[in-house]
């Protein structure tokens, strides 16, 4: 798929008209709510593929599975934070039982993210059309974002688009995102799984998206940035 | 290759406003249990317990035999069979009546009707197929529902899901692929790609 050669029907300006809230937003009144332009490009973005695969790096709600498979995606689901801290736990409980002087006593944070990608984010090359992953990358440690992202990149199809936020100041509490619709999407506070890792500046965010061919990044009221990225 | 953001410059007046974002989620309701459906092909369950002999079950997993009554039938759905807690099972499960795990089940569950539910404390470790399906424990295999999966705020699901009705409480947490199919809709049969786990479908295709 070339997303560069897309054309939007009955587009005559070449200009980029400002994305504008659409009746769809009206629920975004409550304080748990934030209008998504980045959603609403990523679905304009992703819609010519059909029946597309969608792999969101979130928790698994059930309004974003109904969404994305009444528009006839199929929906992968894989929380990647949760996974994470759950395989860090299980390392620290194995160094806890092992033995004294087995020669395991520390394993570097490169390890770490190695073997956990051993078992995480597996799946076929070139298979996704796109991946969400709303507060993730500014989350993972400084070893295991470049192995996370390698990854994204290798598992989606060229032309595929990924959707992700950066805070541009720390959050004040740790939310998941759930679909409300095409361009809202609401917060749920939930405990910490994570702590905020580094604020990106926007320039680094495309560093650490540097094989991705083009970029577009939605800045919200809240200061939340959301960016979109295609393969 | 950031920058060459031209393909951006489209006008946003002809982006479609993506259908269906409205539409009312399908609610999880309760599967009809046809008491008079065809019973199971499996004439027996085959139950080995590793540990200990199921102690708990209301009535056996192996219900129906092939020439249940309709009545059989009907008697057998109003029982329950539980595998406590503590219980550890080795084997495929099938039969006519519904399934309560609140222990460990390694081996196929098949359920031609009723329900299996899997409690909190419960862990199954293979495929589950039943008309309706719920989980509140872990489940490391794939769920094929012909009504309704329901996910509930303690449960740990690694697999896919086919159903024509899916219900994901908050808190969930689920690994893997969703896809619903129409009701009634008979769920494909074993080693379709559908019913591939993330790490199924990485031997199934390139890996770099």
């Amino acid at each position: 798929m070339d997303w560069m050669a897309k054309q939007r029907p009955n587009s005559t300006a070449t200009a980029r008209a400002p994305v504008k809230p659409g009746p769809e937003s009206s629920a975004a009144s409550s304080a748990n709510v934030r209008v998504s332009n980045g959603l609403k490009e990523f679905l304009w973005l992703i819609t010519d593929s059909g029946q597309g695969k969608i792999l969101d790096l979130g928790a698994v709600f059930q309004s974003t599975v109904m969404f994305f498979i009444e528009k006839g995606f199929r929906l992968s689901t894989e929380d990647l934070l949760r996974s994470w801290k759950e395989f860090l736990l299980a390392e620290e409980e194995s160094l806890r039982n092992a033995p004294v002087g087995d020669g395991n006593g520390r394993v570097s944070q490169g390890m770490l993210a190695g073997k956990f990608l051993d078992t995480a984010l597996q799946y076929p090359e070139d298979h996704f059309h796109g991946v969400l992953a709303w507060d993730l990358f500014d989350y993972l440690d400084a070893e295991l974002l470049p192995r996370v992202l390698e990854r994204v990149y290798t598992v989606m199809r060229p032309g595929g688009a990924v959707l992700a936020s950066f805070h541009s100041r720390a959050p004040e509490r740790f939310n998941r995102y759930k679909v409300v619709d095409s361009q809202t999407i609401e917060l749920v506070p939930t405990p910490t799984l994570a702590v905020h890792a580094r604020i990106f500046q926007n320039r680094e965010i495309l560093d650490i998206f540097g094989k991705f061919r083009s970029s577009k990044t939605f800045v919200g009221r809240d200061q939340v940035r959301e960016a979109l990225l295609l393969k | 290759m950031l920058g060459r953001n031209y393909m951006w410059r489209k006008s946003e007046e002809g982006k479609p406003s993506a259908p269906g974002a409205n539409a009312p989620e399908p609610a999880a309701t309760t599967p009809n249990l046809n008491p008079t459906a065809t019973p199971s092909a499996t004439p027996a369950a085959e139950i080995s317990v590793a540990s200990a002999p199921v102690v708990s079950p209301a009535a056996p997993v192996a219900a129906a035999s092939a020439s249940t009554t309709a009545a059989d039938m009907a008697a057998a759905l109003s029982n329950v069979a539980t595998i406590s807690s503590g219980l550890k099972i080795r084997g495929d499960i099938s039969g006519n009546c519904h399934l309560i795990i609140e222990g460990e089940a390694h081996g196929k569950i098949h359920l031609a009707n009723g329900r299996v539910t899997v409690g909190p404390t419960g862990r199954v470790h293979s495929d589950i197929e039943a008309p309706e399906i719920s989980i509140e424990g872990t489940v490391q295999g794939n769920l094929r529902a012909r009504d309704s999966v329901r996910m509930g705020p303690t449960s740990h699901v690694q697999g896919s899901v086919l159903s024509p009705r899916i219900r994901i409480e908050d808190g969930a947490s689920f690994r893997g692929k969703v896809e619903m199919t129409r009701p009634g809709e008979a769920a494909p049969s074993s080693g379709s790609a559908s019913s591939q786990t993330p790490k199924a479908a990485v031997a199934a295709g390139p890996r770099g």
